[in-house]
Parts: structure tokens; C-alpha cells; sequence
């Protein structure tokens, strides 16, 4: 699974959960220009933590970040053993 | 910074069984209009009568906000922002910190707290990231604060059923001393849910469903009292100094005039007259009235069989012959009995009795307890009764007493609900 896949599925959590449309979604948008911050992005973690059926640790976002760059970070912790 | 300055109530907003809106309220409660509904609540094998808010509010909140928003929140933004509007205020910003949110609650997020509990103990699973930004009990105060940019003291009071009595009584104590120009103050509450119906009901101080109609189920001072019924709602008032109202030209529905705040020091769970008495007393005196002044006092009077009693023991102490021609009545007969929100929401009726002349009445109250002797306005409201001066009181679990006073403005323009529909 790469970086796109987990975009996607940030991407799709964000729009069953908070009702964002696809068209704000792009890679490079901040949470705090879609009105989200990092409570809503945990909330996507464990989305993702439940499908994937991986436990996503100690995960340090930087403030305000990218859709991307949440998908970037969380593609390192997947790809690093526990 | 100390001077006194008298204190006005230029905005309300409300949520209750009886109403959205302050118009529907009068409307309510002026025909008398039961709000209590039979409530089925999961997992409890059992049925309770409720005062239920007949709606939701999701729909007033983005998918993003709403995680945050249990409903004891949602309903205390939608009421503090109707209260807000109503003065003609929206952003307190250039207030900075001398505008205040003075909140009361009970329970806070009881329903998100339960889900934790749902979802940790039979799904097994992790908690939500929003869980406790939405349980805790200043959520209410916090929300109204973030949106209307109330950047002064943001306080929760949780005295049990006397939490926005607290709350509101030191708001006006913090205008009339000068700290504060301008404060939002209220209660909110969402407590139908199963662990709060069953923890009321193991008190064994919960009415029943009565049997030929659940809206008669709360029958304060009555002889065949069988209990208190909860109710959900938020209510709001916004409060000014009158100079602060009459510099831009704001209308108001009355003075606030006295607040009275006593301990029983007894008992945890059962209330005591003289402790009752005292907060009336200390009212009367901070608006500097006699009892014979008071035209309207709507009492605490949940319907219990031995809190009804103590109350009007406290009004004959504490208004001794005056006690005799007091009008008197309890209008969770209609609405249930809102925890938290309970002293906003009756200080509110209390308004309204005053800017529309009438004395609302205690609903199905056919034949009164002589352990309750008063002047009671049973059954149907009076009408074309001016009110001068009028009190609500509340007493909490614990032994917190308040009482309000509120008087007739006679220089400033005075306000009515918009469109108030009187029912006769």
C-alpha cells in the first residue's frame, strides 16, 4: 500500500465521516482550510487503524499539515515494525 | 472597580419541552400545554415519563462540529444563541474580558458518556478522540464562548438543580459590581438516557407514567404526587447594566433585581426549610423588597412527597403573613424538571408572567396536599394580573438554594417575547 492508497482512504473516511466533498480533497490542502484539526484527524487514524487491522502507535503530526503529508507519515509507521 | 449598577435582561433563548423559541413558551404556558411524553429508554425494561425536546439538532451543526457536540451542548448553543440575537448582540469580541458565560449543568454529556461506556464495556472498543471535549461538563459554556467570542470569565456552576440559578445570580452580581458590562447566563441539560432514568429511578423519586395520560404525570403540591419527572432543554438570558442597555439603545424585559444563595448544611439528598428560607429572605433584601412586593413566585415544587412540603414550610418562614395572598405556583408541572437548566428555564416563565400579565398555573393540580397550604394558582393560569415584582426559586441536591428577583423596569423601554401568542 503506498502513499495514494492511504490518501484515498484518509480521503474517503473524511467524506463518510465529516461530510466533505471529494473536490476540497486535494494533497495539498491543510486540515485547517477544510475546517478540520487534528481530533478529526485522529478520529481518521483509528478508521484506518480498524480496516487495516494495524496499530498506528506514537503518531507526531506537524501543525496544520497537509492531506498528503498526514498520508506520508502514516505510510513510514506502516511500513516500520513495531 | 466596585459600584453598584442595576442589572437588566435584555435577551432570552430557550429549548424545552414547552417551546423553542420564547414566543411558543408563552404560548405553552399560558394554555397550560404539557410537554411531558412517555419515554422507553434502552436496555431498561421499564418506562418513564419525560419532558422531551421533540427534535433534534444535528441539523444546525456541521458533520465536522457535531463529533464535539453531545446534545446537552448542541441544545445550549441554539438556546445562549437565540438569547444572543434577541439583545441584538453576536460577536463580544470588543468586549474583551468584560463579557461573561456563566453556565450551569448537572450532568453535561450524559449520552456521550454512556456510549463510552456502551462501546467500551459490551463492543469493546476504543474510545472516540472527541469523547471528552463533548462529556465534560463546561462543553456548553466552552461552545457558546468559541462562537460568540465571550473572552471573560467562562464559568460552569454545577450546584445540582440550582446550577443556572447559581449561575445566573453571580452573573448579575459580577454586572452590578462592575467587572462585567454584559453577560450570557443559563443552564442546559440532555439527561434522558438509560443510566439517568435508572440512577433517578433507584432514588425511588421518579413519577410514573400516569395511566389515562403521561402528561399529567408531574402534579407538584397535589395530593396524589407521585414523583419528579426529568425534562431536557437549555435556557439563556442575556443580562447588561441598564446603562450599558440604554447607551445602545437595548429594550428590556426586566430588572433583575435580587439573588439570594443559601446552604442547608444537612443533608446530601434531602432538603431543609430554613435553609430554603434563608435564600428567599437574602433575595428579598438584595432587591431591597418586602414579601408583600412579590406578586408571582414560581417554586421549585418538583412533586416529590417530601420536597413540596419543605417548600412551603420555607415560603411561610420566610414570608410569613404575606405568605397568605403570594400567588404561587410550579410549572414543571408542564415541562418536567430540567436539572440543570430548570432555574434558567422558570426564571424565564417567570418573565414572561410579567411582560404578559399573567399568573401561569400548576397543572393538574386538582386537589392540594394540606402539607402544602398556599395561595396556589391551580390548574389554569390568571390573566390581566400586573406583576410588579416576582421570584423563582431552586434548590439542589446537596443543599444549594437560590432564589431571583425580578422587578418591573419603569424607565426603560420594555420588551415582549416577539409574537407572543396568549392562550385564554
Amino acid at each position: 500500500m503506498d502513499d495514494t492508497d492511504i490518501l484515498n482512504k484518509i480521503r474517503a473516511s473524511l467524506i463518510q465521516r465529516f461530510g466533505l466533498e471529494p473536490s476540497q480533497l486535494a494533497e495539498d490542502v491543510h486540515l485547517r482550510d477544510l475546517g478540520a484539526d487534528s481530533m478529526h484527524m485522529l478520529e481518521i487514524m483509528l478508521d484506518l487503524e480498524t480496516e487495516l487491522g494495524v496499530s498506528l502507535g506514537d503518531l507526531a503530526l506537524p501543525p496544520n499539515p497537509t492531506l498528503g503529508e498526514v498520508a506520508a507519515i502514516i505510510s513510514r509507521n506502516l511500513a516500520t515494525p513495531a | 472597580m466596585s459600584m453598584k449598577r442595576e442589572v437588566v435582561i435584555t435577551g432570552m433563548g430557550v429549548v424545552s419541552p414547552i417551546g423553542c423559541g420564547v414566543a411558543e413558551l408563552v404560548s405553552q404556558v399560558s394554555a397550560g400545554r404539557s410537554g411531558i411524553r412517555l419515554c422507553e429508554p434502552q436496555w431498561l425494561q421499564k418506562k418513564f415519563p419525560g419532558g422531551v425536546v421533540p427534535r433534534t439538532f444535528t441539523s444546525e451543526f456541521t458533520k465536522l462540529e457535531l463529533p464535539f457536540l453531545d446534545r446537552c451542548p448542541q441544545m445550549a448553543v441554539v438556546a445562549a444563541r437565540q438569547a444572543i440575537a434577541d439583545a441584538g448582540l453576536g460577536d463580544f469580541s470588543g468586549y474583551a474580558q468584560r463579557a461573561g458565560l456563566y453556565y450551569g449543568t448537572v450532568i453535561g454529556g450524559a449520552e456521550t458518556a454512556e456510549f463510552g461506556y456502551e462501546q467500551m464495556l459490551i463492543e469493546h472498543k476504543n474510545a472516540r478522540p472527541f469523547a471528552m471535549m463533548a462529556m465534560m461538563h463546561n462543553a456548553g459554556a466552552a461552545q457558546i464562548s468559541i462562537r460568540h467570542q465571550i473572552l471573560g470569565p467562562v464559568l460552569t456552576y454545577s450546584t445540582a438543580c440550582a446550577s443556572s440559578g447559581s449561575a445566573i445570580g453571580e452573573a448579575m452580581r459580577a454586572v452590578r459590581d462592575g467587572y462585567l458590562d454584559v453577560a450570557v447566563a443559563g443552564g442546559a441539560e440532555a439527561p434522558l438516557t438509560p443510566a439517568t432514568f435508572n440512577g433517578f429511578d433507584a432514588t425511588r423519586a421518579l413519577a410514573i407514567p400516569d395511566k389515562l395520560d403521561v402528561a399529567r404525570s408531574c402534579r407538584p403540591f397535589a395530593q396524589d404526587r407521585a414523583g419528579l419527572v426529568v425534562g431536557e432543554g437549555a435556557a439563556f438570558i442575556v443580562i447588561e447594566s441598564a446603562e450599558h442597555a440604554q447607551r445602545r439603545g437595548a429594550p428590556c424585559y426586566a430588572a433583575l433585581s435580587g439573588y439570594g444563595i443559601a446552604s442547608d448544611g444537612y443533608h446530601i439528598g434531602s432538603p431543609k426549610a430554613e435553609g430554603e428560607a434563608m435564600a428567599l429572605r437574602l433575595a428579598l433584601t438584595d432587591a431591597g423588597l418586602a414579601p408583600a412586593d412579590i406578586g408571582y413566585y414560581n417554586a421549585h415544587a418538583t412533586a416529590t412527597r417530601g420536597g413540596d412540603a419543605i417548600e412551603a414550610k420555607a415560603i411561610h418562614l420566610a414570608f410569613g403573613e404575606a405568605a397568605q395572598s403570594l400567588p404561587v405556583s410550579s410549572t414543571k408541572s408542564l415541562h418536567g424538571h430540567l436539572l440543570g437548566a430548570a432555574s434558567a428555564l422558570e426564571l424565564m416563565i417567570t418573565v414572561v408572567a410579567m411582560t404578559e400579565s399573567f399568573l401561569p398555573a400548576t397543572a393538574h393540580l386538582d386537589a392540594i396536599d394540606p402539607e402544602c397550604g398556599l395561595n396556589h394558582v391551580a390548574n389554569y393560569p390568571v390573566f390581566d394580573r400586573q406583576i410588579e415584582h416576582a421570584m423563582s426559586f431552586s434548590s439542589g441536591f446537596g443543599g444549594t438554594n437560590v432564589a431571583l428577583v425580578i422587578s418591573k423596569h419603569r424607565e426603560m423601554p420594555l420588551k415582549r417575547p416577539s409574537n407572543p401568542v396568549l392562550s385564554s
